[in-house]
């Protein structure tokens, strides 16, 4: 099974450079925060809302991943 | 301060705030003419004039147009740089636009920190060299004279209410002609205030500072429109929006309705435009009944617009229609008439009331997020990186207009150089969702790679 820090990093490859730590901050093109979100739905099932495009939920891979757990588990 | 280019002064008092940064930070019209003048002085001075292209390296959208304003009273040639797609790529576009002086950095004085180069001079008559992308091949470079901008700013003023609603929400980079011409010129010449927020790079951000600094009139693309709506109907508080203006990919029904529930105050406006035009074309407001039928605009006063066939090429004439391509005859005696009609590269139809429909591009090139993408040049930099061969074909998307999936014959070890390549030379609507390793691409018996049986794999 692949860890949501894993399928972040690997979708990520394709847009930005990818930081050496999960917590380092990640400075994301709006266009990518799109992206991002978009792919996050399809690989793992639930839908993103509009307001949670955020810095809290994807200024870092860390956040991004909690925050995937967090929708995956509801 | 916008007389050289547009022949007139704006209204505005001098007190009256001309840029607001997200901060709240203002610049008046006074502060603003005075650092142009200073800044203009400079270039001047390092030899800007008529047919001396000046490349803009800044990431401040203040800076930006402080130097665009400047460049422009010293009568040279204005070429912002998309420094998103990063540093080499900027560089490479500067050196194309035969750049004799590249602006690096503009201080809150306008004092300019400036490269001196050696160049040839271009076009005397191009106040604008914007870099877009072509049908193929590498982005070519769109010479756009004064004339062409000022006959383009009047003629957006004639429909997009900015005098009523004048402060305008700046949220696209300001390399584009949809930003630059479309909303920063605008505004200013109507005496408006341009609110800056084209930093923030999420919606609820943008959102919330256009609530804060009481945003007025937005003008963008359908993707980022969308999410603006469902923040709203998500319970965002929604800024007082007079308008609402749409352009760079088709306005669909679900995304205008989404606004009007979310806007119901605002006027709403589909737009049709490219750079080659300066930018706009046709514009259309949601009460014509053209506009719920799908239509892209009315053609605007002064352009005449047709097209070949019922079902055929866009073509545009009129002032605002380009001098031609940089350094591209070839390029240009293809998208210009000897009669000066553009030749647009889209594909669509005139309806019985005079509206014009519009159905795509005609050739290798798609839209993602209202930005045209170049297939073939996504291709090219995946070959120049070590791929054999590449291939990019193009998914409908719904929040995008269209996704890009790459196929590249590299062993799966040579991804990663790809990968880098793409972040390192293109900017993010350019970059592939996903970048496929594959041992040989499935052709045609011409030896071309065959995009139908691509697409078909990229579905999957």
């Amino acid at each position: 099974m692949e860890t949501p820090e894993l399928a972040i990093r690997a979708v990520l490859a394709d847009h930005v450079e990818l930081p050496a730590h999960d917590d380092a901050e990640l400075h994301l093109p709006s266009l990518v925060v799109i992206v991002l979100a978009e792919e996050l739905e399809r690989r793992f099932g639930f839908l993103v809302a509009a307001r949670e495009l955020s810095p809290g939920n994807f200024g870092s891979i860390e956040r991004l991943a909690a925050f995937v757990k967090r929708k995956a588990a509801r | 301060m916008l007389s050289a280019l547009l022949g007139v002064e704006g209204p505005a008092e001098p007190d009256a705030e001309a840029l607001v940064r997200e901060s709240g930070e203002v610049v008046t019209y006074g502060a603003l003419a005075r650092v142009v003048a200073r800044a203009a002085g400079q270039l001047r001075g390092a030899g800007a004039c008529p047919g001396v292209s000046v490349a803009l390296a800044l990431a401040d959208p203040v800076g930006l147009l402080i130097s665009a304003l400047a460049v422009w009273e010293a009568g040279a040639v204005c070429v912002p740089l998309d420094l998103r797609a990063g540093a080499a790529a900027a560089e490479e576009i500067a050196a194309r636009a035969h750049a004799r002086l590249v602006v690096r950095g503009c201080g809150a004085d306008g004092e300019l920190q400036l490269e001196l180069r050696n160049g040839p001079a271009i076009d005397p008559r191009a106040a604008l060299l914007l870099f877009t992308a072509g049908s193929s091949g590498k982005p070519k470079g769109v010479l756009l004279s004064a004339a062409g901008l000022r006959a383009n700013v009047m003629a957006i003023l004639g429909y997009l209410p900015i005098g009523d609603h004048p402060r305008t929400a700046l949220t696209l980079p300001l390399a584009y002609s949809y930003a630059l011409v479309g909303q920063a010129l605008t505004t200013l010449r109507a005496g408006g205030a341009l609110l800056i927020l084209s930093e923030l790079g999420y919606p609820a951000l943008q959102l919330a500072s256009m609530a804060r600094l009481r945003a007025s009139g937005l003008s963008s693309v359908p993707a980022a429109l969308r999410l603006l709506a469902r923040l709203v109907a998500e319970g965002a508080e929604p800024p007082p929006l007079g308008y609402l203006a749409s352009a760079g990919a088709p306005l669909d029904a679900p995304t205008a309705g989404a606004l009007r529930t979310a806007f119901p105050r605002a006027r709403l406006f589909n737009q049709y435009g490219l750079t080659e035009a300066s930018p706009r074309v046709a514009a259309i407001e949601d009460r014509d009944p053209a506009f719920a039928k799908g239509a892209a605009g009315r053609a605007l006063p002064g352009l005449t617009v047709w097209t070949e066939g019922a079902q055929g090429d866009i073509f545009v004439k009129g002032p605002s229609v380009m001098l031609g391509y940089l350094d591209d005859p070839e390029a240009t005696a293809h998208a210009l008439s000897a009669e000066g009609a553009l030749r647009t590269g889209d594909v669509g139809f005139v309806d019985e009331s005079g509206a014009l429909h519009v159905r795509g591009r005609g050739d290798g090139v798609v839209k993602v997020a209202g930005e045209r993408v170049s297939l073939d040049e996504i291709a090219e930099v995946l070959r120049a990186a070590g791929a054999r061969d590449a291939a990019v074909v193009a998914l409908p998307d719904q929040a995008l207009g269209a996704r890009l999936i790459a196929f590249a014959e590299v062993p799966e070890a040579g991804l990663a150089a790809l990968r880098r390549a793409v972040r390192e030379q293109l900017g993010p609507a350019k970059r592939p969702a996903q970048i496929v390793a594959v041992h040989s691409l499935p052709r045609l018996p011409s030896g071309k790679a065959d995009l139908v049986q691509l697409r078909a794999l990229a579905a999957l």
